[in-house]
């Protein structure tokens, strides 16, 4: 796994990149955290991401519920082919509306991403 | 490339089939004949997957299996053991030290397979 | 292969064995030579196993376990047991090179001796061996059920090297699967820890397997998660009233909710799984758990419909329509190819002509059977208004029907419902009496309602009996004078004055009641069995019941009618009223007193359409009478010419010809020109008005 943050006027980018699994997943934590709290507003592109299991999935929804405790605006873009086709196998795309821990709507929500591109 | 896996077994005839029934099946095998010799080789190496009999000379399944979760690069690989019917409690006690799951003896190669695709990430 | 390998090793280790046991007699207690003792019995047994020498594998098996309990100490080393392992050892070489050389007796002093130093532990329970039904299941039953999986795995499950998204995917593979996970538990990242499982799921599986096969891909940690697999619909006991459970019903059955909490949202009238989530009582993921799983048993349920409608196809009625109207134009082409063979006088044409006559006739009673539907659909309805009307009117009414499966055009089963719920009505309300009045008179407390439906040649006869007070002739009579339909001094046999009822304005009820007579009489039913092109006929017998009698045409679609010309414009009259042809001289005197033709020793009264039409032109000298006959009464329709038999595709007409009472409809007629199709029994209806204002 290869992390990468950089910081435009606005908006705080988090690259992350390879293989994001269990083996790495303190340092995706790690990643997760930094990145969280240097931008009020933060990108996470997952789009070259290799591979991926249920503690990514788990990490990247426990950030996107930290950043709405803390008012910091939290989406992933891309989410890449990927990490969609895991969220799917693992029954996590299949939200009808934003989890209650999260304010607007789910990470994982399908027609969410859609609506990104 | 094809995802290496370890036979951790005292047996050489055992070894023999397992590790032909995993190459045949696609994997790449590497043999160890107990626990310490599996120690050793595994430095060397990345394994996907370890597959150990328990009943072994020098170190035990067990004891291996329990070295291994101790091993950051196998903290979370999935460990089999090959046991026998009489052997519950040996099954529990592997469980307690990491194993992911295990194998009966007597098995057919098929089960094997299965079972390794049933575990392998 | 892995034969000769296990030959070699396990001869090895059986020489091992020997030089183990022969120090052990000198060092009993040594740990090492023991463990040595009992490895080399246990690859002995284990990989004889595996490479199929099954006689050893079980020969050594009771071996193995008393050298497994020396070494635990629970059994002590001696001089015998030593003799005896040395002994078995060279059986055991002798069994590797033939199996069958050493006979199960040769062996069975040994196997008994090891067998009893077991026994003698077994009670304390050193072994004990579970073994589970093979993975590989003979799924037998191919019925398939569906199976709610709630999956909660270990928090340390990752320690285990395991993955549950490797079991999510072997669910998959057992059949149909929706899978939602549930991030309830997952804590923000401050307090998360990274390698902890936190994700559970709810799992619908549709498969043909049985549980064992799903609980077979959790085996490894069965006992360190928490596992339920409940069957919540077999397939073979799929009754349609169980089959749609609701939202609510889910989320209790899985003991997410009670029934009270959803009770009190119930009452809020807002989408429950919206009000659920909004009050807090449950999280987003467990009602898309329960939605998945009420989408799931519908699709199940949709899918087994369509096997079930195997060899029959469900299609929707337009295409039928659209079917129906093809053939119909099909009809229409075919008639003027038939047409165009006989006014070419080509023999090759009129031959071609005749093989698609005959199969254009073929398809065309094909498609409409296609149409036909069983007038059991219908019946249905009327069991639950039956049901009902009686328990509002008091009375004790039991429905009975026959023929539900007699097969009318749908149209026509559509178009009769309201007629029928209204004859019901009547006779439910004025027909079957109060159940006291009943038993008074000496008839059974409960009423009887019999539907019954019957194919008679080219039409479906319907018969709605009722055993109730029957309609007495003398108060129609009466009604009848009172309300002016009939002259006082008129006299009518006891059949005319039943059909009276069906005259507007009539109602035998002396009070009004809420479910029938208010206004719309017979008449209303009497019309709409017109518009079928139907007949409708009442026997009734004072105090034992009325019995309504409906004739109705197999289908609307098609008739076979007569087609007649007036100057150039053509018209079909349907061919079931049509009862004879006659000719009309101008010359005739007839003409002259008041429009009556004398038939068969009567004076039938007739219409001359051309004037009925305002058509232009002038008659030819000798014109045609159409007799026809509704319901006993004879009128002729004087026309230019007859033409002959046609088969008229019915094609409705514009709203803008909705109140034109002479018409029913239009047709194509083989030329490609357009026929009006007359409405006989409105025609005659407003002659008679006519005739009998002046």
């Amino acid at each position: 796994m290869k992390h990468t943050f950089s910081q435009s006027t606005e908006d705080g980018l988090l690259a992350l990149s390879g293989e994001l699994l269990i083996e790495n997943s303190s340092e995706l934590k790690s990643a997760l955290c930094e990145a969280l709290a240097s931008s009020p507003r933060l990108i996470v592109d997952l789009g070259k991401v290799t591979a991926a299991d249920i503690s990514s999935l788990q990490l990247l929804c426990s950030a996107h519920r930290s950043a709405s405790l803390a008012g910091t605006s939290f989406r992933i873009d891309p989410t890449g082919e990927v990490i969609r086709s895991i969220a799917e196998n693992a029954g996590y795309s299949c939200r009808t509306k934003g989890c209650r821990f999260a304010i607007g709507i789910c990470l994982w929500d399908p027609e969410a991403q859609q609506a990104r591109g | 490339m094809a995802l290496c896996l370890m036979i951790v077994d005292d047996s050489a005839s055992m070894r023999q089939m397992v590790s032909f029934t995993l190459k045949d099946a696609g994997y790449d095998v590497i043999a160890a004949s107990n626990g310490k010799d599996a120690l050793t080789k595994l430095d060397e190496k990345k394994v996907s997957m370890v597959i150990t009999d328990l009943n072994m000379p020098e170190m035990d399944g067990i004891e291996l299996i329990r070295q291994l979760r101790k091993l950051p690069g196998l903290k979370f690989t999935p460990i089999v053991m090959l046991t026998t019917e009489s052997q519950d409690e040996k099954k529990i006690a592997g469980k307690r030290a990491g194993a992911s799951g295990w194998i009966v003896k007597p098995f057919k190669p098929a089960q094997l397979v299965e079972t390794v695709r049933r575990l392998i990430k | 292969m892995h034969r000769q390998a296990f030959r070699e090793e396990a001869f090895e280790l059986l020489t091992e064995l020997e030089n183990a046991l022969l120090e052990l007699e000198e060092n009993p207690h040594d740990q090492d030579l023991l463990g040595r003792s009992f490895r080399a019995m246990h690859t002995i047994k284990g990989s004889g196993a595996m490479f199929g020498y099954t006689a050893i594998a079980e020969f050594t098996h009771d071996i193995e376990t008393v050298f497994d309990q020396i070494r635990n100490g629970s059994t002590n080393i001696n001089r015998e047991l030593i003799d005896k392992t040395l002994r078995s050892c060279d059986l055991i070489r002798v069994m590797l090179d033939d199996e069958t050389a050493v006979s199960e007796s040769e062996r069975s002093d040994l196997t008994d001796y090891f067998h009893k130093l077991n026994q003698n532990k077994a009670a304390k329970g050193v072994n004990t061996s579970i073994s589970r039904p093979s993975p590989a299941d003979q799924s037998t039953a191919e019925t398939e059920k569906i199976y709610r999986i709630s999956f909660k795995p270990a928090p340390d499950i990752f320690f285990s090297g395991i993955d549950p998204l490797g079991m999510l995917n072997e669910l998959r593979l057992l059949g149909t699967c929706s899978i939602v996970a549930h991030l309830d538990r997952i804590p923000p990242l401050e307090d998360i820890q990274p390698d902890h499982c936190y994700t559970y799921w709810d799992v619908i599986l549709t498969t043909t397997r049985e549980e064992h096969a799903i609980r077979d891909v959790f085996i490894f940690i069965e006992d360190s998660c928490e596992l339920k697999i409940e069957c919540i619909v077999k397939m073979d006991s799929f009754a349609d009233e169980q089959v749609e459970k609701r939202l609510g019903e889910i989320l209790v059955e899985r003991g997410e909710l009670t029934e009270e909490n959803i009770a009190g949202i119930l009452k809020q009238k807002k989408r429950l799984g919206e009000m659920l989530v909004e009050t807090g009582l449950t999280v987003p993921s467990k009602v898309a758990a329960a939605l998945v799983e009420q989408q799931q048993v519908r699709e199940v349920h949709q899918k087994r419909q369509t096997t079930e409608a195997a060899s029959s196809l469900r299609v929707p009625s337009e295409k039928l329509d659209t079917l129906v109207n093809l053939v119909g134009e099909l009809v229409t082409v075919q008639a003027r190819l038939t047409q165009t063979a006989a006014v070419r006088n080509d023999p090759q044409l009129a031959n071609i002509a005749e093989e698609v006559e005959r199969l254009t006739a073929e398809l065309r009673e094909s498609t409409l059977t296609i149409r036909m539907m069983p007038i059991g659909t219908c019946f249905s309805k009327f069991r639950r208004l039956v049901r009902d009307l009686s328990a509002e009117l008091g009375k004790e009414v039991e429905m009975i029907t026959d023929g539900a499966e007699t097969e009318l055009d749908k149209t026509v089963i559509e178009r009769l419902n309201d007629p029928l719920v209204h004859i019901i009505r009547n006779s439910l309300d004025h027909g079957i009496e109060p159940a006291e009045i009943r038993e008074r008179i000496g008839k059974p407390r409960h009423g009887t309602i019999r539907i019954s439906a019957k194919h008679s040649g080219d039409s479906v006869v319907l018969t709605i009996h009722d055993d109730g007070a029957g309609l007495d002739a003398a108060v129609l009579r009466t009604k009848a004078i009172d309300r002016k339909l009939i002259p006082a001094n008129a006299e009518l046999a006891e059949s005319e004055l039943f059909h009276l009822i069906f005259a507007a304005g009539f109602s035998t009820a002396t009070k009004v009641t809420g479910i029938s007579g208010r206004g719309v009489g017979m008449d209303v039913v009497k019309k709409a069995i017109d518009s079928l092109r139907g007949q409708i006929f009442i026997t009734s017998k004072n105090g034992q019941g009325t019995t309504i009698t409906i004739r109705l045409p197999l289908t609307l679609a098609i008739i076979e009618s007569l087609l007649v010309k007036i100057q150039d414009s053509s018209f079909v009259m349907p061919l079931s009223v049509v009862e004879e042809c006659v000719e009309l001289n101008r010359s005739d005197s007839t003409r002259a007193a008041g429009r009556l033709l004398p038939i068969r020793g009567t004076l039938v009264p007739y219409v001359p359409l051309r004037e009925r039409f305002g058509l232009s032109g002038s008659a030819p000298l000798t014109e045609q009478v159409v007799i026809a006959n509704v319901e006993g009464k004879r009128i002729g329709f004087v026309v230019d010419q007859v033409i002959g038999q046609h088969q008229t595709v019915i094609k409705s007409l514009g709203t803008a010809y909705r109140n034109v009472a002479a018409v029913s409809g239009a047709t194509i007629l083989g030329d490609g020109s357009v026929a009006m199709i007359l409405d006989i029994p409105k025609l005659m209806i407003a002659e008679e008005n006519i005739c009998i204002s002046p």
